[in-house]
């Protein structure tokens, strides 16, 4: 009833933003009485059982739900099977290879469109089973929000939203997205499909040769080419377990370390991964005809985690680009998309 | 996700009881109760005007009787009263004990408020005063109240005798008595 | 679902603990009010009733009273019949006694007979009869008696009787 919703204005509703980060949730809430702020908090929670929310977790959504009648829960979607295209048509997801029957998307600016598979909605909204969920935000949608935020910017942009376990690519004009891709920057057990998933956003057949080409840095073993164009005829993002095992062993590599060498190399790593996840991504736009070829001079990048001077060294030199660099608080961005989506 | 019914709020549920006992009570002392007394009070009054009603209608009920009762017990007086005095029938009735009769108004009044008085002067030729005697007790019977009174004066006149009385008779003075009256 | 992939969650106002209270407390007020209007009503019934039978009680007791009037008047009837009557009859027994009392030797001429006095005018053949068989009881019956005597022609004596009673012993 829209008279529930007039009266709901001035009394106390609260919104929670739920991102994974790493191996913890961050639980971050605000209460909102009448436009104005009351309280905010931010709790974090070790994820003790894989696939599982924590119990303190459940306990403490429970227990802020009960408080609150008007409780909205939103959730940070990192998952694999997920992306954003140009264009609003089926037809525009076919170019694309995404297969309408298996994802759940959502028009922008009538537009362009972000997907998520189904399984992987099913799957956060099972785990979310006992708690309720109101709001899943893909990364492409925050994006874009923190985008409007800003004056457009004149020509097309390369956009990087930065999360402890995910990357997301993008390129706007203006405010319209023209490629997306994302990727996984954590390797998780707990993922249900394989470790390199990140290859699954690849969109276009042809040029992932062309990627594994200029993947001269780090990727020496190019066996799994053959692997990837298999990977070509997949018409869905349904988690399958494809095995790319030279790859595999890399990520391995990676993870022998023991712990402390570990962290600084995971860093170190991660940074890798990015640029090299960057560099994908640009070569895919440059390269795949589906894309306006335009120059992109710019990468605009939303941190919501660590950028660090190397990584940017590295793109204004090796890259040619200039960089701007926002910090981001995620949680809190999140948040107010919720909110707007709420009470505008 | 209402989970209201699952897990009960204490707080929640303490307050609305004592709303529920607040209003429940509230109804209850300021609104029922007064009118549960007012109820008490016109149901009483009622039986009272019932009861004094019934009382009423039973005596008006043995009245009622009582005046059948009279009427009925009384009919002769009663019509005797409300006959009209008829001159021819009287001077007929007394023809029968007496000869020669003659009548006379001599006056007229109100006799207690509710009775006209007529006063006649009778006089007859009669054979012996025998024929008075039962002209007197045939008088109670005749179909008017009739009183006959001094002066009454008898004179042998030959066989016969001439009497002269007086009779006064009774009739209802019908102005004075018209609300009683069916 | 603007942004976001899926629809949130219905929010109430009230949640389904505080609906079933607010609607148990509800009806306990309608059924309590429902009470309240049944006694109000039958408050007022039983006021209108009662006056109902009050002015009922009012025109019987009228009735009473026009009834009580008919029986008073026909009582006044009877006890004016019945007092006519029993003059009639005291009258003709008075009479009859008169007349029993004198006897055979003596003649009546006159009778005047008056409420309080008797006036008789007849023949006796000696004073003696009549002060012996007529003047003594009339004595005892009036107060006054007085009696002149006429001699006539034929030796018998013409008499006038005349007789008064004083208080109000006589008939009326």
């Amino acid at each position: 009833m829209p008279l529930t919703k007039v009266i709901q204005k001035y009394l106390s509703n609260l919104f929670v933003t739920i991102v994974q980060n790493g191996s913890s949730w961050t639980v971050y809430s605000k209460i909102i009485k009448n436009k104005k702020i009351k309280s905010k908090t931010t709790k974090n929670f070790e994820i003790t059982v894989p696939n599982e929310i924590p119990q303190k977790m459940k306990n403490y959504l429970e227990e802020i739900q009960l408080e609150y009648n008007f409780t909205y829960i939103a959730l940070f979607l990192d998952s694999m099977g997920q992306g954003a295209i140009y264009g609003v048509e089926a037809e525009d997801f076919v170019k694309n290879s995404v297969d309408l029957k298996n994802v759940s998307h959502i028009a922008i600016e009538n537009s362009w469109s972000v997907y998520a598979s189904f399984i992987d909605i099913n799957w956060v909204k099972k785990i979310f089973s006992d708690v309720g969920l109101d709001f899943i935000y893909s990364p492409f949608v925050i994006q874009y929000m923190l985008i409007k935020k800003d004056k457009p910017k004149t020509r097309p942009t390369l956009y990087i939203l930065n999360h402890q376990d995910s990357i997301a690519v993008s390129v706007f004009d203006g405010f319209t997205l023209k490629f997306g891709a994302f990727f996984r920057t954590t390797t998780d057990d707990n993922l249900s499909s394989g470790v390199d998933d990140d290859w699954e956003n690849e969109e276009e057949i042809d040029s992932v040769e062309n990627l594994v080409e200029l993947d001269s840095i780090e990727d020496e073993d190019i066996g799994g080419v053959e692997d990837l164009e298999d990977l070509d005829k997949l018409d869905s993002l349904e988690d399958k377990d494809v095995d790319f095992e030279d790859v595999d062993e890399k990520n391995k590599d990676l993870d022998s370390f023991d712990d402390e060498d570990k962290e600084d190399l995971e860093l170190f790593g991660r940074d890798v991964l990015v640029y090299k996840y960057l560099k994908t991504s640009l070569q895919e736009y440059y390269k795949n005809p589906i894309y306006e070829s335009n120059f992109l001079d710019t990468v605009v990048i939303y941190d919501g985690f660590e950028i660090s001077s190397e990584l940017i060294d590295m793109i204004e030199n090796e890259l040619f680009m200039d960089l701007e660099l926002h910090k981001i608080d995620l949680v809190e961005v999140i948040n107010e998309v919720a909110i707007k989506e709420v009470f505008k | 996700m209402d989970k209201s019914m699952e897990k009960i709020d204490i707080l929640k549920l303490l307050i609305f009881l004592l709303l529920f006992i607040i209003v429940t009570l509230f109804m209850i002392l300021v609104v029922i109760v007064p009118n549960i007394k007012e109820y008490r009070a016109s149901k009483k009054i009622y039986k009272t005007a019932y009861l004094h009603k019934v009382r009423v209608q039973n005596m008006l009920n043995d009245r009622k009787k009582e005046l059948k009762n009279l009427r009925s017990q009384n009919r002769k007086i009663i019509t005797s009263f409300s006959n009209k005095f008829s001159t021819k029938n009287f001077l007929d009735y007394t023809g029968t004990y007496f000869t020669k009769v003659a009548l006379k108004e001599v006056g007229k009044k109100g006799h207690k408020n509710e009775f006209i008085e007529y006063k006649l002067r009778v006089t007859s030729s009669l054979k012996t005063p025998t024929n008075f005697y039962d002209f007197l007790t045939g008088l109670n019977r005749y179909d008017n109240i009739i009183q006959a009174d001094f002066p009454i004066t008898m004179e042998a006149n030959g066989t016969k005798i001439n009497s002269d009385f007086t009779i006064k008779v009774y009739d209802i003075n019908s102005s004075a008595i018209a609300s009683l009256n069916r | 679902m603007r942004y976001s992939f899926i629809k949130p969650r219905k929010k109430y106002l009230f949640s389904m603990f505080t609906k079933l209270w607010l609607i148990f407390i509800s009806f306990v007020v309608i059924a309590l009010n429902l009470f309240n209007f049944f006694i109000i009503y039958k408050n007022s019934d039983y006021k209108n009733s009662a006056k109902e039978l009050d002015a009922n009680r009012a025109v019987l007791e009228k009735e009473i009273e026009k009834v009580n009037g008919q029986i008073g008047f026909i009582l006044r009837q009877k006890a004016l019949a019945e007092e006519i009557y029993a003059n009639n009859i005291v009258l003709k027994d008075s009479i009859k006694n008169l007349f029993d009392l004198v006897p055979d030797q003596i003649t009546l001429s006159r009778v005047i007979m008056k409420k309080n006095s008797l006036v008789i005018y007849g023949t006796t053949p000696t004073k003696d009869t009549f002060n012996f068989l007529l003047a003594a009881p009339l004595k005892s019956i009036f107060h006054k008696s007085n009696t002149v005597f006429y001699l006539t022609k034929g030796g018998w004596y013409n008499f006038v009787s005349t007789n008064e009673v004083i208080d109000n012993e006589v008939l009326e």
